[in-house]
């Protein structure tokens, strides 16, 4: 029996919603900066599990609801 | 197979001045006989197949392959809208006006070879509000085909004059009569706008060139439109894929800085073009790209650190205001740039501006950020002892020269 592979998770922003907040660099302190402007820097790879559970607060957190997270088949 | 037999010279305060070359009408046009309509699937599918061997990709700058943007929306139900995007953003770039103000039968006929292909029910222009030559060419060609029984129904569609709305998206968003703005898309390499029904949206030349496949076949789309900047003029010259830049601008001496495609491309010193031929897949695959066509070749008194911080400025008034890292940041950036160029800077300074420029690029909802960027950065990789000249209070260029053509900013609504 194969075991399923587990989906990997990737954080994801629509800039042209994003309006500066900030909300989700407070509830995602590792996971998410601010650039000198005040516009979240959102991580590029795939989460590790850490993030992952900071990166699903954030998206929650996110009062234009500008984040989403998008999952991928692991490839492997 | 060219579309033009002469230059077009676009002078100083929008005199529009032709060397030999003359508008065509309907009647001088249809002696042409392009055939815009095709018997059978068999025949439209020859013909797609006809545009794939000729290589032919997006003349507005993306270079996207054309068949494959046609046969993706083919996939969509029948009933779709085709747009010729005559809506040219970058102020150095004449090909639109050349072609909409000499040629506007042909690029309306690829604009009916596409709607013929994708079965599309709605034809659109879209063109900024102030470009009145133009406009009044294309009201002219569409009355032409009516009184000579051939009508078309094409709605010309006008916005302001920003950099912005000829984007793709911004584009597709204007024709659906939403926001002319740039619309996020997750998948950046697949063309906006395909749908149910799709919106299918092609620059003017891409159009043209496909008009001049139907004709002549593959040849056709080995010439691409350049436009050459100068003090007082644009002029718009048609470039085999064969020439090099070298026999283009066969005048040019020395080793002065160019700004090659546009101003979302790159700067590149003259010497490491001129030997380059005048392809999009030739320079594709030398990591270069065509952009829009846009060749400006600085001229003493200008210096490449100076005009950039200019282009920054303008870019950065340009954004649609949507995204944080573009409108703030660009703008943020072209500020640092300008004090960059124009005054001693601290090393300090320099730094963080460097670091702020590392911030941008690919945070945007639209290519407009990074195309801006990539200008910026090749100013500092290219010039790099300008750079240093400038960090000490010099410029060895000594401008007294504004020269790449920078509208000021004016209220637009």
């Amino acid at each position: 029996m194969k075991k399923r592979a587990p989906n990997l998770e990737v954080l994801r922003i629509d800039p042209t919603i994003c309006a500066g907040v900030a909300m989700c660099a407070r509830v995602a302190p590792n996971t998410i900066t601010l650039d000198p402007w005040g516009f979240p820097i959102i991580p590029t790879d795939v989460l590790t599990e850490n993030m992952a559970k900071e990166a699903h607060k954030a998206v929650r957190a996110c009062p234009k609801n500008a984040l989403f997270i998008e999952t991928r088949e692991f490839e492997g | 197979m060219k579309i033009f037999s002469q230059d077009i010279v676009f002078g100083s305060a929008n005199h529009e001045l032709s060397l030999g070359e003359t508008r065509e009408n309907f009647s001088t046009h249809s002696k042409l006989n392009i055939v815009t309509t095709f018997g059978s699937n068999a025949q439209a599918e020859e013909f797609l197949t006809l545009l794939e061997t000729s290589g032919l990709t997006g003349h507005g700058g993306a270079h996207f392959p054309v068949a494959r943007k046609i046969r993706s929306a083919m996939q969509s139900p029948a009933g779709g809208t085709v747009v010729a995007n005559a809506a040219e953003g970058e102020p150095g770039s004449a090909k639109d006006a050349a072609l909409w103000q000499f040629r506007p039968h042909l690029v309306i006929d690829g604009l009916l070879i596409v709607a013929q292909l994708i079965q599309a029910k709605r034809l659109v222009i879209w063109i900024h509000n102030d470009e009145r030559a133009s406009h009044r060419s294309i009201v002219e060609a569409i009355k032409e085909r009516e009184l000579a029984g051939s009508p078309i129904h094409v709605e010309i569609l006008t916005m302001p004059p920003r950099y912005i709305s000829g984007e793709n998206s911004s584009v597709i968003a204007g024709v659906r009569g939403e926001a002319i703005a740039p619309r996020y898309r997750l998948d950046k390499a697949r063309p906006w706008g395909l749908g149910n029904p799709s919106i299918l949206s092609h620059n003017s030349e891409t159009l043209a060139r496909i008009a001049m496949v139907r004709k002549y076949g593959v040849e056709a789309a080995r010439s691409h439109l350049l436009t050459l900047l100068g003090l007082d003029r644009r002029t718009v010259t048609e470039a085999a894929s064969s020439d090099t830049y070298g026999q283009v601008l066969s005048k040019t001496s020395g080793n002065p800085p160019t700004l090659f495609g546009g101003y979302g491309a790159t700067w590149m010193p003259w010497d490491s073009i001129k030997n380059l031929q005048c392809d999009p897949a030739t320079l594709r695959a030398t990591g270069l790209s065509f952009g829009a066509g846009i060749i400006g070749v600085l001229p003493v008194g200008s210096c490449p650190i100076v005009e950039t911080g200019r282009v920054l400025t303008w870019m950065a008034g340009q954004s649609a205001r949507q995204c944080g890292p573009c409108f703030r940041g660009l703008a943020d950036i072209a500020q640092r740039w300008n004090d960059f160029a124009t005054k001693a800077i601290s090393a300090d300074d320099y730094h963080t501006m460097l670091i702020r420029i590392g911030l941008i690029p690919g945070r945007g909802g639209c290519a407009h950020p990074d195309g801006t960027i990539r200008l910026a950065r090749s100013a500092l990789t290219l010039f790099s002892d300008e750079v240093e000249k400038h960090l000490e209070g010099k410029c060895e260029y000594e401008h007294s020269l504004d020269f790449l053509p920078v509208p000021l900013e004016v209220a637009t609504s």
